[in-house]
């Protein structure tokens, strides 16, 4: 039966030879083992947790010269290039007070912070969830990162204030396609398997993608299980704001070479409370997603295939049929979670196959990957969608990583992909953007260089892309062809202590067809809007300064940047109503400037262990290149968390691991474009205690409130702003986590 | 681990609930009125608001599900 389970999971093909490598973590002070440390091979995605004296193994198809990262909470993390021999292995970590240079994944040469051109802001989703929230509230804990919402069911990500089309979103190196060109749709994916996130902020993210002129996000699914281990963890959570609850289970299991994963999610949310002890009307939602994660190594090749869906009814709170509609209309006397109408109804898919060849100096990686984008939205009529809209696009990405040295290296590599997006039968017939296929080819090229303290890159990109546009309602079939060339070149100073990095790099982003040629109402966004297809690509020029300091105790961040874009395209009010909505034209100016910066410090004092202290500066401005303002700039903000950690004070099975506290003041908004209206400041207390029961299996328990002090505020990204409908009230939360692991059978010689 | 293998097998599969739409109807009568027509669900919910309801011969377009 332990058998059949397995080999369910677990591929076992061609010749068996078998391995093993074992070795022990070092205390670099008392020479002591390290219990429980992590010892991983990233790039075989191939993990071991020590045992209780620091020893580990690995058994199976292992490489030869691999980069190993080693962690324990309290070291500092290690990562070097090892060679597997027939000796036992043994690496030494240093205690440190901060946990600095979290690992990049998408970093495209070098995956330790100090060493990267480009600030890339990494963190674990457990980090910056230590109060829960939505994942777009998450991700606004990051500094820069804001959220454009349109009530709780959909977020928009917000990246030194461009959002859209503008921020490119990928996931596990798989480029996002889910029409986010729409104010109202939102992230295609749920946060359930996300491991961690990381931010490259502006368009300094060549191998991604010229268009990404706010920037990537970039996420990145858990980790497999250890080798040889498996586990699942069930989650659940229950917030009174919108009687809603969240439950989640996963699933892991790794062999010697093989390693496969699973996990859900299911959510359910009634209409939002808000402080005035109404609720917000059809602001209900409900969410099932998951995905699967195969990967398989040899000792030169690695081989990764995943799936990922995410299915959602999310209600569309402003509706009504009134030419001066009254905003207390959108807010209901009881609250209630059935499906009405207005909605939207999003169903996405992404499948990916990832392959890697080890070289002796260099990585060859090869990513095929389709994703596919359904939305529908129901108006009138619950049964048959007043808009509905397919997108598939297909895509592939072929690197070429060499080592000429350890200091020189140069990454190579052509990406590019194939969208068909198709309107469906509707009962009004309506199209709000034409059918179109789309092709995009890019080639990139990147050198780095390291020295001892000093390191430099340079890199350029070439892009084309050729449009062709059926039948649209103002301009018939159209084609465009839109190409350019971009570069990056920066460097970075980096000593002990200090860590100065500059970099400037452009970018280019064609019109997307949205722009070109749409003509209807999209409901979601509470307008009619209407395109121009006679508008060229915009250009955008950045340059990029961070400064870091690193001490035992004390990590400070400055990064101030300024980002010049020619021929910026927006979307423009007009003094006008079509079919009961504000008209909103696709317009372009000669020039826009963004400029700002974020700080950033963690403090951990040395004589109070237990108290971590985080604070953060973010700081937008915008020129429309007449003296005016750009759009949808968010407010300025002052963040802070207080994090205590408490375990050491409790002896028994039951421990307060933490309270923490999380405080933001939003500035505000007075720098606004014409036709838009100011927000006032608004300042929110979150706080949560989290506890674990140490029983044979630990639950974890998470207790906590957001908006304390139910305080009363619309944000000026919020797309309910102009109904005046306000954000959620006091938000009590109860989170229960319980995770269950163990080994598998005992290993065989047989190559699992 | 034999409890573990067969949990997570349990837990491997999330149910989906996938229910019929149901919404309560009414049309709009010819002095303004909403008139209510009761709950209509699945394929009978479909065809009344595609094909609208008859009264005493006259036609009316039917409204389905709050909004």
């Amino acid at each position: 039966m332990k058998n059949l389970v397995l080999s369910l999971f677990i591929l076992n093909i061609g010749i068996i030879w078998s391995q093993s490598v074992s070795g022990v973590v070092i205390d670099s002070s008392s020479f002591e083992g390290i219990p429980f440390a992590s010892v991983y091979f990233p790039d075989f995605e191939m993990g071991a947790k020590c045992d209780e004296e620091g020893k580990f193994s690995f058994a199976g198809s292992l490489p030869t010269d691999v980069k190993v990262r080693v962690s324990a909470f309290g070291y500092a993390t290690m990562t070097k290039r090892i060679e597997i021999g027939s000796e036992v292995l043994s690496f030494v970590l240093s205690p440190t007070h901060l946990q600095l240079d979290e690992a990049s994944v998408s970093s495209p040469v070098s995956e330790i912070q100090r060493e990267n051109i480009v600030f890339i802001d990494a963190r674990k989703l457990s980090e910056i969830s230590l109060i829960p929230g939505t994942l777009g509230d998450v991700l606004s804990n990051m500094n820069g990162v804001y959220q454009s919402s349109t009530g709780q069911g959909i977020s928009k990500p917000v990246i030194r204030g461009m959002q859209g089309a503008r921020v490119l979103t990928m996931l596990n190196g798989l480029r996002i396609e889910s029409q986010q060109w729409g104010g109202d749709h939102g992230l295609a994916f749920t946060e359930v398997g996300i491991g961690s996130v990381e931010v490259i902020k502006g368009p300094s993210s060549l191998m991604y993608g010229a268009d990404a002129l706010g920037g990537v996000l970039y996420f990145v699914d858990e980790r497999f299980a250890d080798q040889g281990t498996h586990s699942v963890t069930v989650s659940s959570k229950f917030e009174s704001v919108t009687l809603g609850t969240t439950n989640k289970v996963k699933y892991k299991i790794s062999g010697n070479n093989a390693r496969f994963s699973f996990a859900g999610l299911y959510s359910d949310h009634a209409d939002y409370a808000l402080p005035n002890g109404r609720f917000a009307g059809n602001s209900r939602y409900n969410n099932v997603g998951g995905k699967i994660g195969f990967s398989y190594n040899r000792k030169k090749w690695l081989m990764n295939v995943r799936y990922n869906f995410s299915n959602g009814g999310i209600g569309l709170p402003g509706h009504s049929h009134d030419s001066v509609p009254d905003p207390a209309d959108f807010q209901y006397a009881d609250q209630r979670r059935n499906r009405i109408i207005p909605q939207q109804v999003s169903a996405n898919h992404f499948t990916s196959l990832e392959n890697k060849w080890f070289m002796k100096k260099g990585i060859v990686s090869l990513l095929v990957g389709h994703t596919y984008s359904g939305l529908e939205e129901y108006e009138e009529k619950l049964t048959t969608p007043a808009l509905k809209v397919n997108l598939h696009n297909s895509l592939y990405h072929l690197k070429w990583k060499h080592r000429f040295s350890t200091a020189l290296k140069l990454v190579v590599g052509v990406q590019g992909g194939y969208q068909v997006n198709r309107n469906g039968n509707t009962w009004t017939g309506e199209e709000l953007i034409p059918d179109f296929d789309q092709s995009d080819n890019g080639a990139y090229s990147l050198l780095h260089f390291t020295g001892e303290k000093l390191s430099f890159l340079a890199g350029m990109r070439y892009d084309v892309r050729n449009l062709q546009a059926k039948n649209s309602e103002l301009y018939g079939s159209f084609s465009r062809v839109y190409q350019s060339v971009n570069g990056s070149l920066g460097g970075v100073y980096a000593d002990k202590l200090n860590t100065l990095r500059i970099n400037v790099s452009s970018g280019f982003r064609s019109p997307h067809v949205s722009e070109l040629s749409a003509n209807g109402v999209h409901h979601g966004a509470l307008r009619y809007e209407v395109g121009d297809v006679n508008l060229v690509s915009e250009r955008a020029t950045q340059m990029d300064l961070t400064y870091e300091l690193s001490s035992e105790h004390l990590e400070l961040i400055v990064n101030p940047f300024v980002n010049g874009i020619t021929n910026y395209i927006y979307s423009n009010p007009q003094d006008s109503m079509v079919e009961g909505f504000p008209l909103f034209a696709f317009e372009q100016l000669p020039f826009a400037l963004l400029y700002g910066g974020d700080v950033g410090v963690h403090y951990h004092p040395h004589f109070i262990h237990w108290l971590h202290i985080e604070a953060a500066y973010s700081h937008i401005e915008s020129d429309n290149g007449s003296g005016g303002y750009l759009p949808m700039i968010p407010q300025n903000r002052v963040s802070s968390t207080f994090r205590v950690m408490l375990q050491d004070f409790f002896p028994g099975k039951f421990k307060i691991s933490e309270v923490v506290v999380q405080y933001k003041y939003h500035v505000d908004q007075t720098r606004v474009a014409i036709d838009e209206t100011k927000s006032p400041a608004y300042q929110l207390l979150d706080a949560g205690v989290n506890m674990t029961v140490e029983w044979k299996t630990p639950l974890e328990i998470g207790i906590g409130v957001r908006n304390l002090f139910n305080t009363s505020y619309i944000d000026h990204l919020s797309r309910l702003k102009n109904i005046e409908l306000q954000h959620p009230g006091r938000n009590l939360y109860c989170q229960l986590k319980w995770t269950l692991d163990a080994p598998t059978k005992k290993k065989s010689n047989k190559e699992l | 681990m034999k409890k573990v293998t067969l949990l997570g097998i349990a837990l491997l599969s999330l149910s989906i609930v996938s229910c019929k739409k149901c919404g309560e109807c009414h049309y709009d009568a010819a002095n303004g009125t909403e008139v209510e027509i009761g709950e209509y669900c699945g394929a009978d919910l479909e065809n009344i608001e595609n094909n609208g309801y008859d009264v005493d011969g006259t036609n009316y377009t039917v409204h389905c599900g709050e909004h």
